[in-house]
């Protein structure tokens, strides 16, 4: 919030000399991976980057930057960047490449390609992409406009659960997603005469200051509690926000659904509610009424190990301030009620009247609505190759197209069973499912293995490269290419600050270059990226200006984007008049949309499928509750394990464990422990914390060692330290949504010499696995 | 300003998703000929 900065130093201009550096202001974007676009200033020289900082002129960030933008040089020059294209020469699994040129490489996927399409239909195709956002687009178009393949996937993300559902519960009950208001979406910030400070903001399932979730900078958190605002934090370990907090509820991973369920009960039954959204833009009111009975505080004190005094206060404090905002995260999708957790939380945005208000949550749409193509290019794919889609049939949702990807656990069903059709070619761009993504990665492992042929796109060597990959190509950061961001607001340049690292070539640049090959009648009326991205910007009533403009402009807001209570002025619906973008034109407590596709109607809570509730005789051998996936401050996912900087920070898996717990296990602080459950187990370094509930332990995932050697066995430790061994596939919600990753559950043992002869990554790699067959 | 038949995620009409009865005013899946609830004839979308 601090406007004092050497304005002469730090200019407004896209571009300036600086003595012999040529600064350029913009911002990045993945790769290296990330949720934001902060505003940066690239320093370089002679075409090389030399400083990263932050823009204080950008609002989103206003000069503040995190590890992964300030230590950009170390990654960008790092000496085990991937340098050119490279095709397999050895047996999958052992490492052994041989350099060869772009041509080559095209000229390998072109002639697949071809075989593929002559022979088996280009359905059979599927893609995976990882989590940076801004490379989703790019292989989306490849497999649907260029290759004409439905098949898009998240890595294996068991329940689609980042993010979908609670963008998916948003769609179903207002039409449109909602993100918490401190002021983001105007350039002027808390200077905007129409923005008021939200009063209290419930921080539900997220560590914001390190996760920098979608569309949302943790700094903004701090500086709305420097403004004043009060905090009720929802998580089951005492984070630094949850210790500032009026209001810390430490909650039983996954059982978020039943605690905005009691939230809902307590206001609604004190009369909190906002009467005036309720009668006159909702649907469905007394349905809800009925079912948050079956819902009191002291029934889901047990449930959720909240006390009950506890749940009744914060529903007070939050009802009661106005406005009142919630910035959730990824722990609510990561459950088996995901979609009914978010549905519940987004009822309570609703029944309190903070819905689109100054410093509530506040609708919003990509920047100028730019693209279609971003995460989708379905427009590419004709109604009969849509009926071919991958296990979309069995969820509405999905065959309704409400997501643009198809279920990643019925991705895997079909590479297992070849049905309903072999998959017989993988694209992998910007993923390492096996280190990251996918529960039960060992049973992804196998399956990935049955793929014929397999390309990966990306920064580094990864294990599912070595792992699976007949091609490897050299992508570009985020620094190196010309592209745009409009994930939310405001529109961003994406604008070179180096030259390309040796042969990289952009995520754009491959998708041009293919689309030649493959469908020039698609992609030859483009000769340059440029003449690309003017497109994506300018079509379908966009912006009307083009990308060298933007590059100009740096970022712009978009009116509609800071408009409030949109759907009193007629901003949202296509018929222009004043409601929601749904069935019945109100918000949606109760869903109609659920009802026809055979869902509960109303939200409601699901126990995890393992657990103290749903099988005590297996918390016998496995006593503690596991939840995984809490960010790093330094690490995006599995990225990030290549940087000394990185690893000095991090140096080591870490499991949380209260300290009392881990003295009954005789488990000391630094020691090396066993984290198992029925379908394997890794081992992480134990950290005391004393947050943590005695009962619930908490694991990093991500994990990997690039300085381990590539070839199986060993395949970079993959297996060794990864959480993923612990948990599952095709366990997910009956809306198809949300899988248990942050409530499964564990034993915990030290590790000895004795109990570590043969690494996880071995057992998995040359014994087949663990053992576990699903029951 | 904006309609909503652009952008990214945005949900599909939900006109060919779900159909209401002219009669009981019953939510049908939209490809219901007759609703699921009392049995009117469902006017269907074109």
């Amino acid at each position: 919030m601090s406007d004092e900065f050497n304005k002469e130093l730090y200019k407004t201009d896209a571009r300036w000399q600086e003595g012999e550096y040529t600064v350029t202001r913009t911002s990045v974007w993945t790769a290296p991976g990330c949720h934001n676009g902060c505003g940066v200033l690239l320093y370089s020289k002679n075409g090389k980057l030399e400083k990263v900082e932050g823009d204080p002129n950008a609002s989103f960030n206003r000069g503040r930057l995190c590890l992964r933008c300030i230590n950009m040089i170390e990654q960008v020059y790092n000496k085990d960047r991937l340098k050119w294209p490279m095709k397999r020469i050895g047996e999958k699994g052992e490492n052994k490449w041989q350099r060869i040129t772009w041509d080559e490489a095209y000229d390998i996927i072109e002639n697949k390609y071809n075989e593929i399409k002559d022979n088996h239909g280009v359905e059979s195709i599927a893609t995976l992409v990882g989590t940076g956002r801004n490379s989703m687009w790019q292989p989306a178009v490849i497999t649907r406009a260029i290759f004409g393949s439905p098949n898009l996937s998240f890595g294996f993300l068991s329940g689609d659960s980042c993010y979908q559902p609670r963008m998916t519960a948003n769609l179903i009950k207002l039409g449109d997603c909602v993100i918490s208001d401190c002021s983001q979406t105007h350039p002027l910030r808390e200077n905007n005469p129409e923005w008021k400070k939200p009063e209290v903001i419930v921080v539900w399932g997220n560590n914001p200051l390190v996760s920098n979730g979608d569309g949302f900078m943790g700094h903004w958190i701090v500086d709305m509690m420097r403004l004043g605002t009060k905090l009720i934090v929802i998580d089951p370990a005492l984070t630094w926000l949850a210790a500032k907090a009026d209001i810390w509820l430490r909650i039983r991973p996954g059982s978020d659904a039943a605690l905005a369920m009691a939230l809902l009960n307590v206001i609604i039954n004190e009369d909190l509610y906002d009467h005036d959204f309720v009668e006159n833009w909702t649907y469905g009111f007394d349905d809800l009424v009925e079912r948050v009975q079956e819902y009191p505080p002291d029934k889901v004190a047990d449930i959720t190990w909240i006390p009950k005094e506890q749940i009744i206060e914060a529903a007070r404090m939050y009802a009661k301030a106005k406005p009142a905002a919630v910035q959730w995260g990824l722990a609510v999708d990561m459950q088996m009620a995901a979609m009914e957790a978010s549905s519940a939380i987004t009822d309570l945005m609703a029944l309190t009247g903070n819905i689109d208000v100054p410093g509530g949550n506040i609708i919003q749409r990509y920047a100028y609505n730019r693209s279609k193509k971003y995460g989708s290019a379905i427009e590419y794919i004709s109604e009969e190759m849509l009926l071919k889609r991958i296990g979309t049939y069995e969820s509405p949702i999905h065959e309704s197209g409400y997501t643009p990807f198809i279920p990643p656990d019925k991705l895997l069903e079909c590479l297992e069973t070849g049905r309903p059709y072999p998959v017989q070619m993988l694209w992998l761009q910007g993923t390492n499912p096996i280190a990251n993504m996918a529960g039960e990665a060992p049973r992804v492992y196998a399956a990935m293995k049955k793929v014929p042929f397999c390309v990966v796109v990306d920064l580094f060597m990864t294990p599912s490269a070595v792992a699976f990959a007949d091609l490897v190509l050299p992508a570009a950061m985020s620094v190196e290419r010309d592209s745009f961001r409009a994930w939310w607001t405001p529109l961003r340049s994406i604008a070179k600050g180096a030259e390309l690292y040796e042969q990289c070539k952009s995520d754009e640049e491959i998708v041009l270059d293919l689309g030649k090959r493959i469908r020039p009648d698609r992609f030859d009326q483009y000769n340059t990226i440029t003449d690309y991205l003017d497109q994506l910007l300018q079509e379908d009533g966009g912006v009307e200006y083009d990308f060298n403009a933007l590059v100009e402009r740096v970022n712009d807001f978009w009116d509609w984007d800071y408009t409030y209570l949109k759907y009193e002025k007629g901003l949202l619906r296509k018929d222009g008049q004043p409601g929601f973008v749904t069935p019945t034109g109100m918000y949606e407590f109760t869903s109609p949309l659920f009802d026809v596709w055979g869902f509960d109607m109303l939200p409601h809570h699901i126990e995890p499928v393992e657990g103290p509730y749903t099988t005590p005789e297996l918390m016998r051998e496995y006593p503690f509750i596991l939840t995984t996936g809490n960010r790093l401050w330094g690490c995006f996912h599995s990225e990030h394990r290549q940087m000394p900087t990185m690893r000095e920070i991090h140096p080591d898996p870490m499991m949380d464990i209260n300290p009392d717990t881990a003295q009954k296990l005789g488990l000391n602080e630094g020691d090396w422990a066993w984290l198992e459950n029925r379908r394997g187990r890794c081992k992480q370094k134990v950290r005391f914390n004393v947050g943590l509930d005695a009962k619930v332990v908490r694991g990093e995932h991500g994990w990997w060692f690039p300085e381990k050697e590539g070839a199986e066995p060993t395949l970079f430790g993959v297996f060794d330290s990864n959480i993923n061994n612990l948990t599952t596939m095709g366990v997910h919600g009956p809306t198809h949504y949300g899988a248990p990753y942050k409530s499964t559950i564990c034993k915990i043992y030290k590790v000895t010499a004795e109990n570590d002869q043969l690494s996880p990554t071995e057992i998995v790699t040359r014994k087949g696995g663990f053992g576990y067959a699903k029951k | 300003m904006c309609t909503n038949d652009k952008g990214g995620f945005v949900p599909p009409d939900a006109s060919k998703l779900v159909a209401r009865c002219p009669a009981c005013k019953a939510f049908n899946p939209a490809k219901n000929t007759k609703c699921k609830k009392c049995g009117a004839e469902m006017k269907q979308q074109t």
